[in-house]
């Protein structure tokens, strides 16, 4: 008899204690992750709130393209047994229409800017980018405000967002179109006040004031219909087209075709919009000369 | 129609579409585009903006002196851009400067004088507000004070110190400038002998390592704080090191956070020092050829007494890197490190400071000392080795410091206890000799208390003017200070301003003021860069220029009979010709604009600037530029060229050929600047048993000094709508506090109410506390001490003892100013 051949009663029975020892781990670990899966029912509202403190302005929006949660309170917390009949279904977002999940790809979604056809935006869509837009500016050229907190002290976090550009669903984190400049809060502060505490006691409604800003002057001319239209605002620290324009765009300001990374070969910086890159080569060479202004 | 419904029906599955559809979609999309621009849905198209007119101005906001460009359309602001061709800023401004068009268009703005009658405030004319003014002071000339700021325009400090010095023969005339700058302009005066830094901003474009001293600069200064950071991003090596009593936003940038004890800073300088003697790193052909040496005295005086370089090396002695740590809790390596960093000779290092060593307790000797260590290690005189201060107002420099509007002091760095210097003003007057008045009037705090004590108990200051600035607010122990005028009724406050403000509360007489662009002005930034615009937009109502208001009270005075409105010839002070040749009487408001009263004030002004190599140039080089720094000195071909580096041969045409450096208007008459030992002393209050806590104050990015402008922004008051307390989140867990908790700051002069914010903007250590102070609600200089520098007489406002309590849960607010 030579001692490897294995005992079959043996075997059996290492065999049983390997799946009884597997039943155990299974049924511990499913006791612990059914605890956690009752507590993540309440992500969907949780995480619901959460994303509208931190986007309170993107909430109108969301709402108005797929149907709201019926309700903001925690689902009950229900057994395995009574799941089936709990009401709980996948989230409000879950897409699963092929062609929605298609659409936000082709349009906008990371890392799909093959060579598919874009159209170009609608004018509601741009009608809705623009007003979003000018919703977060004193006045057209104006640096925009913080639509959520920030951290109060580093600009670290913000790269995290807004170094590379971001779109979950419909919130769009624009990516930076000055990413050399490294102190974001220097000119983007938060609309919603950083400081905790009392605020309805504290704070006051806005100030007061009557000052109109300018608003955008619109599109670019173009030479005839179909021409590539001109960029009709300035390029300064708006060098990166891809910024609003490319595929983290807003949905009314992307461009049809953002394979085409070279932007400013057919569109070319309207006269007008000051200051330009020309201004700046001049005073990069210069000490100071005359101004703009002629003596009056 | 709905826009959702466009957005779903018009874009199909892109993938699934032939190239028919497409067609047939594209057709039908640009239909629907025109039918949008028809029913107006969409703007027009239309490209270049033709509409607005761009003019350039420098920033309202603080003393870094951003360019902008405003952009005005049917008379009113309706842009702001960065200024590209402004060497300042590059095209680059902060949030501040990109909303600063909107500070005129508060609701709320002043618009009629007004005058306290039975307690109640009357609309009047100006005619009688002009005459109200006029008669107060003719009534007690010599009890009559102004208080501007370094937010006046050049030609409106020039007019008011003109109609003080040279009409009223007073010397009762401050800025706020001395709550600001003051200890810096001490420093300078005890180390060079004149005023203001001998470098420039370009120092940030060259230096290897740039060193903080108690200033949050990525807040305070966050456009010169972004052109360094803009050179570490094109991959160039700089290193920040951030002296700071708190973390701020600057020490996220920094390569090295030092963190120092209220006060220890002048402990930390002079071990510097210690290591460059005792390692013998220090420049001793810079020592030999460019120092002298000197020490402050028991008096605390400008000039100190001098010593020689043994005595000043024996002084030293006890300022080791453990007894530095000992003192400011900064470990000793690191003092080693910054003394070894000072010893080298192959890295150029800027120093860069403002109101953290200014208001100070011993603000002239701390900036003696960081001018000190930069001579005495020879970190002086290239671009890129030099001590800089920065300016928080956007004249500060320009108008206070270099027209002289301070109680002891007469335009272009003259004094008025100097006979001579008197005789000069004089001259350039117009004056009978003997006009000026050789004594030095009351400087800020002792003005105040003069004003804010009883006729009968020894205060003898009954009218105060004050233009362009919020005392009420800014004033530290307010109560003591600025509330106690309240129910004194033989003093009368004249206040004029733009807005209703802290100080508006217990003015009895309120002259509503042009601002910024609604009037013409020059301004004076930290790099001694003179900026002129012009007016662009209407003031609205019957807001005035404050030059405008100065004229008219001189002339009314010359009416009323004051002999002093005349110079030696009989003729008013203020007299204006046209191109003509024709007087124009601009006291008549309808005529002021009839000349340009700026241009000429100025022409008057620059006569003055010569006598102390602060040399401007013509009004008319400065509407062509993005200003210039002085001295401006005309060049042989009839061009004017600015200054960038003083003191040094290959830029500052002063410097005699072949001396390399010369410090020409040393104190000691042979062309060296002094090197100052001054020791650690303690802060005049320090926190004990009872007010366990230090509060130090100060600003934030969003807000500017009082916020009565920022704070009428939406976007900049949104982003921090109130005052707060910060706190280190140990000591807020040992005391019960929570975020957002409503706590009680006391201190011996008063307590305040206000929100709790940990972990916030700013990260005090433990067992100190920080406020900002441009909530007109809470306003924490209710609670700072008036202890003053016994130099500069600035007071300090950064540190004293507080004690920190749980609030009373209600709000504390008090309800906000009203008239």
């Amino acid at each position: 008899m030579t001692p490897s051949k294995p005992d079959p009663h043996t075997l059996s029975s290492r065999a049983s204690r390997v799946v009884l020892a597997m039943a155990l781990v299974t049924a511990i670990s499913g006791y612990f992750m059914g605890l956690r899966q009752v507590d993540r029912a309440h992500g969907p509202g949780a995480s619901e709130a959460r994303q509208a403190a931190l986007f309170p302005t993107a909430a109108p929006n969301r709402t108005s393209v797929s149907p709201a949660p019926s309700s903001q309170e925690a689902p009950t917390i229900v057994d395995y047994a009574g799941l089936g009949n709990s009401g709980l279904r996948p989230n409000a977002h879950w897409k699963s229409s092929l062609e929605s999940l298609r659409r936000d790809d082709g349009r906008r979604g990371a890392g799909s800017t093959a060579a598919a056809a874009l159209l170009p935006a609608s004018d509601a869509e741009r009608l809705l980018a623009v007003k979003r837009r000018a919703g977060r500016r004193a006045f057209d050229g104006a640096p925009p405000v913080v639509p959520h907190p920030v951290d109060a002290t580093s600009s670290a976090n913000c790269r995290v967002c807004h170094a590379e550009g971001l779109v979950v669903r419909d919130v769009v984190a624009p990516r930076m179109s000055h990413p050399e400049m490294g102190n974001c809060t220097q000119c983007h502060v938060p609309s919603g006040g950083g400081v905790p505490g009392v605020a309805s006691e504290w704070s006051l409604a806005l100030a007061a004031n009557d000052f109109v800003g300018k608003a955008s002057v619109g599109r670019g001319s173009r030479a005839w219909p179909g021409a590539p239209p001109t960029i009709p605002h300035a390029t300064w620290m708006r060098e990166n087209c891809s910024s609003c324009h490319g595929t983290t765009g807003l949905a009314g300001l992307r461009t049809s075709h953002p394979e085409r990374a070279l932007c400013t070969q057919c569109h070319v910086p309207d006269g007008g919009f000051a200051p330009g890159l020309a201004e700046i080569a001049e005073l990069a060479g210069s000490g100071p000369g005359p101004g703009l202004n002629a003596p009056r | 129609m709905n826009t959702n419904t466009v957005t779903a029906s018009s874009v199909p599955a892109v993938s699934g579409l032939d190239r028919r559809r497409f067609l047939k979609h594209a057709a039908l999309a640009s239909a629907a585009a025109v039918a949008a621009t028809r029913s107006g849905l969409t703007p027009p198209a239309q490209a270049v903006e033709t509409d607005t007119r761009w003019d350039k101005a420098p920033c309202r906001f603080c003393g870094t002196g951003c360019h902008v460009e405003v952009g005005v359309r049917d008379g009113k602001i309706v842009g702001i851009r960065g200024d590209a061709k402004a060497e300042v800023n590059k095209g680059l401004l902060c949030v501040k400067g990109y909303h600063v068009g909107m500070i005129l268009y508060g609701k709320d703005r002043l618009t009629q004088p007004m005058l306290r009658r039975n307690g109640r405030m009357e609309v009047i004319t100006w005619d009688e507000a002009i005459d109200v003014v006029a008669r107060r002071i003719l009534a007690a000339p010599e009890r009559f004070a102004v208080y501007g700021s370094g937010q006046w325009t050049v030609a409106e400090g020039y007019a008011s110190q003109k109609l003080m010095k040279a009409g009223l023969a007073n010397n009762h005339i401050e800025p706020n400038a001395r709550l600001c700058m003051a200890s810096a302009v001490t420093g300078y005066l005890s180390v060079y002998g004149v005023d203001e830094p001998a470098g420039c901003y370009d120092d940030l474009d060259t230096c290897d390592v740039l060193i903080l001293w108690g200033n949050n600069m990525a807040e305070m200064h966050p456009v010169l704080f972004s052109r360094i950071l803009e050179r570490r991003n094109r991959g160039e090596k700089i290193r920040i090191i951030d002296f700071s009593t708190r973390r701020t936003r600057t020490s996220e940038f920094a390569d090295d956070y030092l963190e120092f004890r209220p006060q220890s800073d002048l402990a930390i300088a002079n071990g510097i020092a210690h290591l460059l003697i005792r390692s013998g790193t220090y420049s001793k052909e810079f020592v030999e050829k460019h120092c002298a040496f000197k020490t402050d005295t028991a008096e605390h005086t400008l000039d100190g007494r001098p010593i020689s370089f043994a005595d000043y090396c024996r002084e030293l002695e006890a300022y080791t890197p453990e007894k530095v740590e000992e003192i400011s809790g900064v470990p000793a390596e690191k003092i080693r490190m910054l003394g070894e960093l000072f010893g080298r000779k192959d890295v150029r290092i800027t120093s860069v400071w403002c109101m953290g060593m200014n208001q100070h307790a011993r603000g002239t000797n701390i900036n003696r000392l960081v001018h000190g260590i930069h001579l005495l290690s020879g970190h002086w005189g290239r671009p890129g080795d030099a001590p800089t201060s920065l300016t928080g107002q956007p004249s500060a420099c320009g108008t206070a410091r270099e027209v002289g509007t301070l109680c002891h002091l007469l335009p272009g760095g003259r004094v008025v206890a100097n006979p001579e210097h008197r005789k000069q003003s004089e001259a350039i007057w117009n004056l009978p000799e003997g006009r000026l008045n050789p004594k030095p009037g009351y400087h800020t705090v002792q003005l105040f208390e003069k004003f804010c004590t009883a006729t009968d108990k020894g205060g003898d200051i009954q009218t105060l003017f004050t233009q362009v600035t919020n005392p009420g607010q800014s004033l530290p122990n307010l109560h003591k200070l600025f509330k106690s005028k309240q129910g004194l009724e033989d003093k009368f406050l004249i206040v004029c301003d733009v807005y209703p403000t802290a100080t508006t509360e217990l003015a009895d007489l309120i002259l509503p003021a042009a601002m910024w662009v609604e009037k013409n002005g020059i301004y004076g930034n930290s790099e001694r860069r003179t900026q002129q615009w012009f007016r662009m937009v209407r003031p609205p109502g019957n807001a005035r220029d404050d030059c405008w208001m100065t004229i008219a009270i001189a002339r009314r005075l010359f009416e009323l009979g004051h002999p002093g409105m005349k110079d030696k010839e009989g003729k008013f002070l203020f007299t204006f010709k046209n191109e003509k040749g024709e007087e124009v009487p601009v006291w008549e408001w309808e005529r002021y604009y009839d000349v340009n009263v700026d241009r000429a004030l100025f022409e008057e002004y620059r006569l003055f600037t010569r006598l102390k190599h602060k040399d401007l140039a013509p009004y008319d080089e400065y509407v062509k530029a993005r200003g210039l720094r002085w001295p401006v000195v005309q060049q042989a071909d009839g061009s004017w060229r600015e200054t960038k580096f003083r003191f040094m041969e290959f830029d500052d045409p002063y410097v005699k050929k072949g001396a390399g450096i010369q410090f020409y208007h040393s104190v000691t008459k042979d062309d060296r600047a002094q090197v100052w030992f001054a020791p650690y002393e303690l802060p005049p209050e320090v926190p004990d048993a009872e007010y366990p806590f230090w509060l130090g104050t100060g600003r934030v990015l969003e807000h500017w000094h009082t916020g009565t402008m920022t704070m009428r922004v939406p976007q900049l008051r949104n982003a921090v709508p109130h005052s707060y307390v910060e706190m280190h989140p140990s000591d807020a867990a040992e005391k019960g506090f929570k975020n957002g908790d409503l706590v009680k700051l006391k201190t011996r002069r008063g307590e305040l109410e206000l929100p709790l914010w940990i972990s916030g903007r700013g990260h005090p250590p433990r067992g100190s506390v920080f406020v900002p102070f441009f909530d007109e609600r809470i306003m924490i200089n209710d609670l700072t001490l008036d202890a003053v520098c016994p130099v500069s007489k600035e007071p300090d406002y950064k540190k004293c003892a507080v004690d920190v309590q749980r609030g009373s849960q209600r709000s504390a607010r008090p309800p906000g100013p009203t008239i």
